[in-house]
């Protein structure tokens, strides 16, 4: 791998950093369309360096057959023995779509926030946050280590903590904080234990690497070549399902998904943002970021594309039975994020970071365009009391229909080209499976059909809420629209990526990808793929069509056949109660035990009580002791005196 | 005697000599009738304190001049004495804390209806001539009229303030325990002139050597040796021989409890130190056992009886008895099996002692600024609410009382660490457990003056004391004594090394 040195990508994490810092100086003065301006700035400012650095990548001439990087060795950040780690950064070509997404999307919704916060007393102190957000999720992407890229982690953590909860004073929001942080602290956990086993590994074979990923990639094969091959694999596997535990906290997959669509409690362009664009894409990042280790893990890759199919199916299940616009869009995060994982699991990396591309714009078109109709009806999410908004709000509602092609996969979307490939993937890939496959175009049909529902039981029909709103009900300011129409732009178009030969978006990762055996992919098996996912496409939303505008019967009469089993889904398949019930429960009476017996009781009270009662007790007789009277004090000392004497003749006889 | 030996023996006794025609002048000064009472009175302290000043800086500076330029250990007037490093290490630290216990007493002793008269200084002048002579001495006769110079002068001290009763009875009862320890010392000496044939310090152990017949150092050197012990852990005030401590802490005025508090305790280490490597060191396994639990006694009970003190004064008697166990623990160590260990646990006491002088130079200089009134105690209801009005005073108060308690970057934590760190080379690892055991408790009882004074209201609204005749002097003692604490805590190399040197080229 050929590394240049350009200490300029440094700009880019910089901006929003300093924005942060900006903005939180200005939290507790007036709100003013100052800090979104500045805000929105930094990240545009950031989004152009970046791009300038795409320049820069390309124009930097690199020996036939490497790959180009540009690095920053900026210093030495951890040094401990012989183990050095670098606050050092890294752009190469998987960096420059993620940094595309996230600058650029970053930028749109920043923008969108402006209108969106206008009215919000702590308007400066979201911006400030926004601004941390995104400068973690770029010190994410572009760190050159792993553990660098772990403090991006944590931070983007941290800052969907403060985000989600950002309207704290109401409990509800503070909880689903709370449930997103520890929800995702059981990952973190795995990912630092995979952290320590990779260090112990490479340690042992004496390559000293510093979590440095070029480094970690080159010495990797040298490393299997060091130890037994029956043992090395077992540590790799360990590695990869620990790496992928890790990830599915913070992408949200089974079984650690519950918190996501808790965290639709933060502010739309939040949920826009960081839990459908970027934070949640994070594990997909990261298991592509270290392709060289999954790739070596079969086993890893089977639970991938297994817990990512059936994410991808449950949670669609879930979101057609949702009533709460934004719950719906979290279920469908969850879905796509399990077909990007399909695409890891079949060893389809360059297809789960293209389906996060175009996932990232048209989600966050979703999502803005919800804000912009929840907006518009002053906070109504319930969909049930929405309908007929199609003329209201002509432009949220052309974006939105965008939005809701792109991800259902209709043809010449951007959505359309991304799922392909990836159902494509998992017919014909690599690790391919029939049942991957079947699962994974079941989903595709749920996705069309959901989303479908969701779009005509907003947009057509007739307004079934509050009367009274009717009149209220308005287009969203310029602000607003705007950036939805950008965003719809690229939801459309950003699919024909795939076409441009000279992007060379196929071997976005060659050299990640090389050590998977390039799958032979038959035109027939290709055009067959596409076949079908169109006809499970369409299929979705004739369904749709049939259930929720042609005529109510067939939704009346599946809602009675199937009763028991829809009020399960509108419930989430209680799967929230489970772990109430499996987990909290039992955490809770064992922390109230240990409070209520252990602590209180037998710690407080016979322990540290015991103790105090002691001293005071001794005290007491000491005090007693001293007594004032010289007798006494004259007593003691021959006493003493005799017990030193015989003690000590005693000792010299014996 | 010839010439020279006169000559070299007045030079080495010149600071006694200061000292002495220096409290025979104030006490002519004294003995004139119009220096009782009023302004006559206060005319006689300032010049007393003026010449107490001039003395003990003298003191000081022919200290420091012996220390550079003696090129060995000698021993004059017929062995009788030691002039070495260690005698002159122990002679300037003595004129310090001469010096700055002149300045805490400043202010109790110059306020217009202060009653003390200046014998005080004389008497002061005295306690350094006892304590000088039981640096220096080699003849155990010499070192027990060093001791009752030493002790006399503290008794009269204590009973100073003679219209107040308390004081008198607190002095009294020092004196009647403090005979019964002389008496101790001269009949353990007695035994031990019965076994090893003499009284010197240097000979004991060939003496011993050539007088003992049979296995083990015999009877009579070992009740003498128990005896002797017992006396000089009286003076330490080492329990079950402490009981005085808090009744004469009590009856004293507060600088007068400092005094006893540095420069007694300072004296009494310094010999315990002496007899203990020069003479005893040869029988150290029969007696490190008995004072081992006697360590362990004196700072448990000490710590657990300062928990709910309320007075002050008291609480930091106990405070006092509980350190001197930690330094008896250098003084069982001084035996260790390890290389250098003499050395070591000499420097360490002498650092233990110049730290625990500045800490407490600190704490009763911050209680001579505060005026609780006439003939009430200081008490740690008197210091609620301090904290933030008087800034200066409190933080350094405070952090007086946080390297008392041993808290790290203080001189405290330092002199504690190099002697636990001993004890555990020597492994008394027991020793060591229960010592930070207790460290940890007598931690609560000096937090909670912290406390006192920044998390707790005075109930009347008002703070109990005042400051109304606080002496400059004190404040600047409360000042500079702060900043050794701190300057010892980070940078205790060069006190530890002059010790080491003072040790080593003395035993």
């Amino acid at each position: 791998m050929h590394q240049i040195n350009m200490n300029f990508i440094n700009l880019i994490p910089l901006f929003p950093l300093l924005g942060a810092i900006f903005c939180f100086a200005l939290r507790d003065k007036k709100p003013s369309i100052l800090c979104g301006i500045t805000a929105s700035l930094m990240v545009f400012l950031s989004f152009v360096s970046s791009t300038a650095s795409v320049f820069a990548l390309s124009g930097a001439a690199s020996p036939a057959g490497t790959e180009t990087v540009i690095v920053s060795n900026n210093f030495t950040w951890i040094s401990a023995g012989d183990l050095k780690i670098g606050c050092d950064l890294m752009f190469d070509r998987l960096s420059a779509v993620m940094l595309f997404v996230v600058t650029f999307v970053g930028f749109l919704i920043h923008i969108y926030s402006i209108g969106y916060m206008i009215h919000d007393k702590d308007s400066n102190r979201f911006f400030s946050y926004l601004n941390l957000f995104v400068f973690f999720m770029i010190i994410l992407v572009t760190a050159k280590n792993l553990v660098l890229m772990f403090v991006g982690w944590e931070g983007v953590g941290l800052c969907s903590y403060l985000l989600i909860s950002f309207w704290w004073s109401d409990p509800a929001n503070a909880a689903a904080g709370r449930k997103a942080f520890i929800t995702n602290r059981i990952g973190d956990f795995a990912f630092l234990s995979a952290i320590f086993i990779l260090y112990w590994l490479y340690k042992s074979c004496g390559f000293e690497t510093g979590f440095d990923f070029i480094k970690l990639a080159e010495n990797f094969k040298a490393l299997s070549a060091a130890l037994p091959s029956s043992g090395f694999v077992v540590i790799v596997d360990l590695v990869c399902v620990l790496l992928f535990i890790g990830a599915s906290g913070k992408s949200a997959q089974i079984p650690l998904y519950v918190w996501l669509p808790d965290a639709m409690a933060g502010p739309t362009p939040v949920s826009a943002l960081i839990h459908a664009a970027t934070m949640v894409t994070a594990g997909v990042y990261m298991c592509v970021r270290l392709g060289f280790l999954f790739a070596a893990s079969a086993l890893a890759l089977k639970i991938i594309a297994f817990t990512g199919v059936l994410t991808a199916v449950f949670a669609a299940v879930i979101a057609m039975a949702q009533t709460d616009i934004k719950k719906v869009l979290a279920y469908s995060t969850v879905s796509q994020l399990g077909f990007m994982f399909i695409a890891v699991g079949c060893g389809a990396f360059t297809s789960a970071i293209f389906h996060l591309a175009t996932h990232a714009f048209f989600k966050s078109l979703l999502f803005l365009g919800a804000g912009s109709v929840i907006h518009s009806l002053a906070g109504e999410q319930d969909i049930m009391k929405m309908g007929g908004l199609r003329k209201l709000i002509p432009g949220t509602f052309t974006t939105f229909f965008i939005g809701v092609y792109a991800i259902s996969g209709l043809p010449l979307m951007s959505g359309f080209f991304s799922k392909d490939e990836i159902l494509l993937y998992s017919f014909a890939g690599p690790h391919s499976s029939a049942i991957f496959y079947a699962l994974a175009t079941l989903a595709s049909f749920l996705t069309s059909l959901y989303m479908h529902r969701l779009l005509f039981l907003v947009f057509y029909g007739s307004f079934r809420g509050d009367a009274k709103k009717y009149g209220h009900i308005h287009e969203s300011p310029a602000i607003m629209t705007v950036p939805l129409y950008i965003l719809a732009f690229f939801s459309i178009f950003s699919g024909f990526i795939v076409f441009f030969k000279s992007l060379n978006f196929k071997t976005l990762l060659a050299s990640y990808q090389s050590a998977i055996a390039a799958a032979n992919i038959s035109h027939s098996s290709e055009y067959s793929v596409m076949g079908i996912a169109l006809t499970a496409a369409f299929a979705g939303l004739i369904a749709a069509y049939k259930f929720y505008i042609s005529s109510n019967d067939y939704l009346s009469k599946i809602n009675n056949a199937f009763a028991a089993f829809i009020k399960i889904q509108e419930n989430k398949f209680y799967i929230d109660e489970l772990y109430d019930l499996i987990i909290i429960s039992p955490l809770k009476s064992v922390s109230i035990f240990l409070h209520k017996i252990i602590d209180v009781k037998f710690i407080d009270d016979y322990i540290v009580g015991g103790t105090v009662r002691g001293f005071k007790y001794i005290n007491s007789a000491l005090s007693d002791a001293q007594s004032g009277r010289v007798q006494g004090y004259l007593s003691a000392m021959a006493a003493g005196l005799a017990v030193m004497t015989v003690y000590v003749l005693y000792n010299s006889i014996r | 005697m010839s010439k020279e030996e006169l000559i070299i023996g007045l030079y080495s006794l010149a600071p006694l000599i200061i000292a002495g025609i220096t409290a025979a002048i104030i006490l002519v000064i004294s003995a004139a009738g119009e220096s009782r009472a009023g302004s006559g009175r206060l005319r006689a302290v300032n010049a007393a304190e003026k010449l107490s000043y001039l003395a003990f800086t003298a003191m000081a500076f022919i200290s420091a001049v012996h220390f550079i330029k003696i090129k060995g250990p000698l021993t004059l007037f017929h062995n009788a004495v030691f002039f070495d490093h260690y005698s002159a290490a122990a002679g300037f630290i003595f004129s310090v804390m001469g010096i700055f216990t002149i300045f805490i007493a400043a202010s109790e002793m110059k306020s217009e209806s202060s009653r003390f008269q200046p014998e005080y200084y004389a008497l002061l002048l005295s306690a350094a001539i006892g304590s000088l002579i039981m640096a220096m001495a080699n003849d155990l006769l010499a070192a027990i009229v060093g001791i009752e110079i030493l002790s006399f002068s503290t008794y009269i001290l204590c009973a100073l303030d003679n219209k107040n009763k308390r004081a008198v009875e607190g002095a009294f009862k020092y004196f009647l325990t403090g005979a019964a320890a002389g008496a101790l010392f001269l009949f353990g000496l007695a035994h031990i002139y019965g076994g090893a044939q003499t009284t010197f310090i240097s000979e004991i152990p060939s003496m011993a050597a050539v007088n003992v017949q049979g296995p083990g150092p015999g009877a009579p050197l070992l009740i003498g040796l128990v005896f002797i012990t017992a006396a000089l852990l009286f003076k330490a005030a080492a329990v079950p021989f402490h009981s005085w401590a808090p009744d004469a802490y009590d009856a004293a005025t507060v600088s007068v409890a400092a005094f006893m508090t540095y420069f007694v305790k300072a004296a009494v280490f310094i010999l315990i130190f002496r007899i203990f490597a020069a003479a005893f060191i040869f029988m150290a396994s029969s007696i490190t056992g008995v004072l081992s639990v006697i360590a362990v006694i004196t700072m448990t009970l000490a710590n657990i009886a300062a928990l709910y003190q309320n007075n002050l004064k008291r609480m930091l008697a106990y405070s006092s008895i509980s350190h001197t166990a930690y330094m008896l623990i250098a003084v069982i160590c001084s035996a260790g099996v390890y290389k250098n260990a003499v050395a070591d646990c000499g420097a360490y006491i002498i650092f233990y002692l110049v730290s625990y002088f500045f800490i407490n130079a600190a704490i009763f200089s911050a209680l001579a600024m505060l005026s609780p009134g006439e003939n009430r105690v200081h008490t740690i209801e008197d210091l609620k609410g301090l904290g933030f009005k008087k800034p200066f005073f409190s933080a350094s108060f405070s952090l007086a009382l946080l390297a008392l308690a041993g808290i790290p970057a203080t001189s405290g934590f330092i002199a504690k660490f190099f002697i636990f760190y001993n004890a555990f080379l020597s492994n008394h690892h027991a020793l060591v457990l229960l010592a930070v055991i207790n460290s940890l408790i007598a931690f609560y009882y000096y937090i909670k003056i912290i406390m006192a004074m920044y998390m707790q209201k005075p109930e009347s609204g008002e703070t109990a004391v005042s400051f109304g005749n606080a002496g400059r002097e004190s404040a600047i003692c409360l000042a500079v004594s702060s900043a050794l604490i701190i300057i010892l805590g980070v940078y205790p190399e060069v006190i530890v090394k002059l010790a080491k040197l003072a040790v080593i080229s003395s035993f």
